[in-house]
């Protein structure tokens, strides 16, 4: 499912009201933010795919890390607790699997054992250094009645959270009905209350749909 | 290939720009408008990604002579001071345009409005002082031209060329996220609110071990923004944009109010308020 929004807005029953600029696009934007609120507090804080259940477990597969840590190494995402690895991994034995050299730490029961041991939450919230959370629950366009959400198409955060996504079998991003309600329910908020500002009753009947699409 | 490409583009508005200004100076300016026209260039040239964030940085009259003193036309300065609200203008007006390369499949608006009104060079200078200029880079790369965030931040440590690169790392990843904060929450300031409603901010993110103390008392709860005035983290000014402090993984999340409270969502008290100031001035405060 599309992580974008494309709204329309059916005012064919406002007779005699102004219509021009019942949305505009900061409307879309701070509606869109609304839902990537609760999205963000669904999967960081409750650790809930769109559907409601509970995102899936964290690798327990062997993996290396390096020692300078993940990213940007920020002193908070350093590797701690894992085991040291011995300076020269040039000589293997046989039978023996390959080692990482020094440079980096290992964690046997994988990358769920470094969250562990770096003090992070063991139920996937998809949050290590908070960049994820940042650049990609926000709106970054709005044209006409679409919006679009995250960060620039191809870059490789991007790639990261469509893997992130896909293992949640594109259920984490997704929106939930309880997000897509209360985007919906702000726009008709402040619809009513526009109409309502140019004579209306704020009671009319309008149809607003917003759509997810790629 | 791509930086040659902005490079082009850039030296193209700033003609266009300089062309523009060229038609209102008295003609005895041309011939020293030819000289910072050379020396402009010559400065992209050189440090075209600089002019990028100096350029855009530009609202004032003042940004505009140390541009022209960069270029090394410190001898016009005085002689062009009457033409210096035009040349802004036009040179802005170059910028909205779309004078900052941008990647081809989307602009991020609210990221341009921060870059044109100072929001990011005054942001950044307060959180990373003096890696200032490299957080703006950093923000810059990350934001328009799809450079990843981490690879964007190791560059701008590694330039720094310091001997405490997670101190850098620290500083620069930290001006980039209140940069993104700030972003977000001037979407509550642009709103056109319905009667009897206000724009609030969920603080979202999440809960673990190394959660701070303070942040711990508000995550998952909603603030107004006088709430949030009131706020004080004891590291960064403006809890708004800087969150819980330093490397804060939060992050504040604007709404109607009347969204929250239907959602059922709890507001922050001022109990909570007290108790946050006190546990990021004291996170052993309350160990008893």
């Amino acid at each position: 499912m599309g992580v974008n929004l494309r709204f329309t807005l059916d005012t064919s029953g406002l007779d005699g009201i102004d219509v021009d600029g019942l949305i505009t696009p900061d409307d879309l934007r701070l509606a869109t933010e609304t839902g990537l609120a609760l999205q963000k507090k669904r999967i960081s804080e409750d650790h809930k795919r769109a559907d409601g259940t509970k995102l899936s477990a964290y690798s327990t597969k062997p993996i290396s890390i390096p020692r300078s840590g993940i990213g940007t190494g920020n002193p908070m995402a350093k590797p701690k607790g894992g085991r040291t690895k011995r300076k020269n991994a040039a000589k293997v034995k046989k039978g023996q699997p390959r080692k990482p050299p020094s440079n980096y730490m290992r964690y046997d029961n994988g990358y769920e054992e470094f969250r562990q041991k770096t003090g992070r939450s063991t139920e996937k919230d998809f949050v290590l250094s908070g960049n994820t959370v940042h650049k990609r629950f926000r709106v970054q366009k709005v044209d006409g009645f679409k919006v679009i959400v995250g960060w620039p198409g191809g870059s490789l955060q991007g790639l990261v959270a469509a893997g992130l996504d896909a293992q949640e079998d594109g259920k984490a991003f997704a929106w939930s009905v309880e997000e897509q309600k209360a985007i919906l329910d702000t726009l008709r908020t402040i619809i009513a209350s526009r109409l309502r500002r140019r004579g209306g009753t704020g009671s009319e009947n309008i149809v607003l749909e917003g759509t997810p699409i790629e | 290939m791509a930086n040659v490409e902005r490079l082009r583009e850039l030296t193209s508005r700033r003609v266009e720009a300089i062309l523009s200004l060229k038609a209102d100076v008295p003609e005895e300016i041309h011939e020293i408008l030819g000289i910072f026209e050379e020396g402009l260039n010559l400065f992209i040239r050189d440090k075209g990604r600089l002019t990028v964030q100096e350029i855009a940085a530009l609202s004032t009259t003042e940004e505009l002579v140390e541009l022209f003193k960069l270029a090394g036309l410190n001898n016009v300065v005085a002689k062009l001071e009457a033409t210096f609200a035009s040349v802004s203008g036009d040179l802005l007006a170059a910028l909205e345009e779309g004078g900052i390369p941008v990647n081809a499949r989307t602009l991020d608006e609210g990221a341009l409005g921060a870059l044109l009104d100072m929001r990011v060079r005054n942001i950044t200078e307060e959180v990373a002082g003096k890696s200032a200029r490299l957080a703006q880079q950093a923000w810059l790369d990350s934001t328009f031209t799809g450079k990843d965030l981490p690879d964007a931040i190791n560059e701008a440590v590694a330039e720094l060329r310091t001997n405490l690169p997670g101190r850098a790392a620290t500083e620069i990843g930290t001006a980039v996220s209140s940069v993104d904060r700030a972003i977000t929450a001037d979407i509550g300031r642009k709103a056109d609110l319905p009667e009897g409603d206000a724009i609030v901010y969920l603080y979202t993110g999440p809960r673990d071990k190394i959660l701070r103390k303070s942040c711990g008392v508000i995550v998952g709860k909603w603030a107004t923004a006088e709430q949030i005035a009131q706020l004080d983290n004891a590291q960064l000014p403006d809890v708004g944009t800087t969150g819980g402090g330093f490397n804060c993984r939060h992050a504040w999340a604007p709404m109607l109010m009347s969204i929250a409270i239907a959602n059922g969502l709890e507001q922050v008290t001022d109990e909570d308020i007290r108790r946050f100031n006190l546990l990021a001035s004291d996170p052993k405060a309350e160990a008893a």
